[in-house]
């Protein structure tokens, strides 16, 4: 490891309670100077923040942008159907490339899981995984965890639901992780075909059926079903997905009252949440995307300051 | 390596090859031929101590991969040949899915003859089952034989069409052509990159269910039942093809099988940072798997150890692990691994080693067992136990092609000197 791991953000498997509270602390000061007017902007002024986004991402792409240039920094985005990478390049000539361009740090989105790790093993700076495949996604799951605190103060003992395409989602992975190390009681619901059984060795509770999983949570967490790839070999129609583990008003009724209803986006509305549900006071979703900005300052800050 | 002509070998411990017992016996090798006794000891130019050593009969590796001749850039005849014999070997078996593939007398005369003019190891050439490893026709397995091929496998592919299946395997035994089944069940294999488990479930890595091999296991021993008829499995790797393989030779039907050197070493930890060079085919698996391979092998349910060995370049193995081809080296640290495995649960595993690497594998292709006699030109190791020491970058030969895991790992057994059909290497000299 060339780049002390410390440095990198790679996911939250490996990083300890105290280093993911510290993101958070860095996270909630960035939000309270942003109500304040305080100044932000100096504190990685000169630096420059490549996104290198080898799979298509709007908000998480946009987030990391606005947060880069909130603290000062250039971002420059590099999009995969225009890079060298569709010409045969490979990850490592791309990064050292990269690299020789005057980088400062790396935020890479790839549908390959590890690559973040390889990349980080080729290149002497930080790198901040924005979601590779199916393994992390730790800026997400920070910003979750910063929303629902928000909303539920302390998680700790809290009953978190985690509902959908468990299997294919770094979100789950990665909130998991996070919720599990902050003492939160996880709950993984979905089809059997997208929820193995080893998830209950990783300390979590899962079930198959959406009332059971919904009714005693203080949050539930929506992931986006992927009906493009999956839907021929793990669940018959989105109709049939809709019916049996959709969000719909009939089953809001079993929520407890002050349930809040999360969702890492982009929604299926009428999927798996019903559309009066996702505007409903319940939904936090927009929290979400408001405060992926400031958790992702703080990453950023954390990763790259001196 | 050096090339050795004339020399003795002194207080070496022999491995008996017709009665199976260690005997201490000094041997000498003159013009490359063998004896036990010599009249003129002052004419040998190189006297070795052999004291701690083991004289064992020389290796046949049931599996090894060459993407030759029209891949390039991985590893050529000769290099590989060089590995082969580093490792102890005096026989391979070369897997068919060369490019062009051996699915003609062609090709399998072509590299027959590519391969006798490099001095040293025999490679012997297995022929596809089934045209270019396709599973929909059968592979020419008359004229291919004509052509000198001794198995038939589609390796690391498997025919998966039942009809197929059964008809090359009742096809191949008219000839007498031993049959080599990699066990995989393509519609379970594809798109995955690791063995499923807890371990891949937290990577986020698409997981072959352990069923993808196990069902095609179960297909073969159905298939040799019915056809009464020899079928070799390649490379089992699941505690459950261990117990599906011991019981059916129990019930009488003619299997055998192998398992890899390194499944025999590592289980599925060896992934956990993502490491291409641990991608082998098949994938390691859990270590519980791992412990039913040692027991299968000490019980003999398993019958031989391979090196499946497999030579990819730095270029096509360090990238995305998914994207990575599946295969490790193998040829030169095989029996290391597997005496450094076994030793987990046997105080000596020589014998044991001895019977995996160079009985079990001539018996398996039918080839004689191989005997040590006065004037005769012979193929054995010289292996010496308890000298520690660490493979590494600088241990192996061509140093872009590393995908191996065991790098770095630390050995304590060490091949010092080998005889490959009358022709001696050694490293010792160098010393």
């Amino acid at each position: 490891m060339k780049t002390p791991i410390n440095k990198s953000l790679l996911g939250l498997e490996s990083l300890s309670i105290q280093e993911i509270e510290n993101i958070l602390k860095i996270a909630s000061e960035f939000k309270k100077q942003k109500k304040e007017l305080l100044p932000t902007s100096k504190l990685l002024a000169g630096k420059r923040v490549i996104n290198l986004f080898m799979e298509p991402s709007t908000r998480t792409r946009i987030a990391f942008e606005i947060a880069t240039k909130s603290l000062g920094a250039d971002a420059i985005s590099i999009l995969g159907d225009a890079s060298s990478l569709t010409k045969g390049e490979t990850l490592e000539d791309t990064a050292k490339n990269v690299k020789a361009l005057g980088a400062d740090a790396i935020i890479i989105r790839h549908s390959s899981p590890g690559s973040p790790l390889l990349l980080s093993n080729m290149v002497e700076l930080p790198i901040i995984n924005a979601g590779d495949g199916a393994h992390e996604h730790p800026s997400q799951a920070l910003l979750d965890i910063f929303t629902l605190r928000e909303k539920l103060g302390d998680i700790n003992g809290k009953n978190i639901t985690i509902l959908g395409d468990i299997l294919f989602s770094r979100v789950a992975r990665s909130n998991l992780w996070g919720l599990t190390k902050l003492g939160a009681k996880v709950t993984l619901a979905g089809p059997s075909t997208l929820l193995p059984d080893e998830f209950t060795k990783l300390g979590v509770r899962i079930s198959y059926n959406l009332e059971n999983a919904v009714s005693g949570a203080d949050a539930i967490m929506l992931l986006r079903i992927q009906h493009e790839r999956q839907q021929a070999s793990h669940f018959p129609s989105l109709t049939e997905y809709s019916k049996i583990f959709g969000l719909n008003p009939i089953i809001e009724q079993k929520l407890k009252k002050e349930a809040i209803i999360l969702h890492p986006g982009p929604l299926n509305r009428g999927a798996e949440i019903d559309s009066t549900l996702a505007d409903s006071e319940r939904s936090v979703i927009l929290d979400q995307v408001a405060n992926g900005i400031f958790v992702r300052m703080a990453i950023l800050y954390n990763s790259m300051k001196k | 390596m050096q090339y050795l002509d004339n020399y003795s070998l002194k207080k070496g411990l022999l491995y008996d090859f017709s009665s199976g017992i260690f005997k201490n016996q000094d041997l000498f090798i003159e013009k490359g031929k063998l004896s036990f006794q010599c009249e003129k000891e002052n004419n040998l130019t190189t006297h070795i101590n052999m004291e701690g050593c083991v004289v064992l009969p020389a290796f046949v590796d049931l599996r090894m991969h060459l993407n030759l001749p029209g891949t390039g850039g991985v590893e050529n005849l000769e290099m590989t040949l060089s590995r082969a014999t580093r490792g102890g070997y005096s026989n391979v078996l070369l897997m068919p899915n060369t490019a062009p593939m051996i699915d003609s007398p062609a090709s399998a005369r072509l590299i027959q003859e590519r391969a006798k003019s490099i001095n040293g190891v025999e490679v012997l050439v297995a022929g596809c089952l089934t045209v270019q490893s396709k599973g929909e026709a059968l592979s020419p397995m008359g004229s291919l034989k004509e052509a000198g091929i001794c198995a038939v496998t589609d390796c690391p592919k498997s025919p998966q069409n039942n009809k197929i299946f059964i008809n090359a395997v009742k096809y191949a035994k008219m000839f007498d052509l031993p049959v080599i089944e990699y066990p995989v069940t393509f519609d379970l294999h594809e798109n995955t990159s690791a063995h499923e488990s807890l371990q891949s479930i937290k990577m986020g890595l698409r997981g072959e269910p352990r069923i993808s091999e196990e069902l095609s296991v179960h297909r073969a021993i159905a298939v040799s039942r019915k056809e009464n008829a020899k079928i070799h499995i390649s490379s089992i790797s699941t505690s459950s093809s261990v117990d599906l393989v011991r019981k059916a030779k129990d019930e009488g039907i003619r299997i055998t099988a192998d398992v890899t050197a390194n499944h025999l070493l590592f289980n599925e930890d060896a992934i956990n940072q993502f490491d291409t060079n641990a991608k082998m085919q098949p994938y390691l698996k859990e270590e519980h798997d791992r412990q039913s391979l040692i027991d299968g092998i000490i019980d003999g349910t398993i019958d031989a150890i391979t090196s499946a060995h497999e030579a990819w370049p730095i270029h096509l193995k360090g990238v995305e692990f998914d994207r990575a081809p599946a295969g490790s080296m193998g040829l030169e640290t095989a029996f290391h691994a597997s005496y450094l495995a076994l030793s987990e649960k046997v105080k000596n595993p020589i014998p044991l080693l001895v019977d995996k690497f160079a009985i079990q594998p001539r018996k398996i292709l039918g080839l004689e067992l191989p005997q040590l006699k006065n004037n005769k030109i012979c193929s054995f190791n010289v292996i010496s136990t308890g000298n520690k020491w660490v493979f590494c970058k600088d241990s192996a030969i061509n140093g872009n092609t590393i995908n191996s895991p065991v790098f770095n790992s630390e050995f304590t057994t060490s091949i010092k000197l080998s005889c490959i059909n009358g022709k001696t290497y050694s490293d010792v000299l160098k010393n």
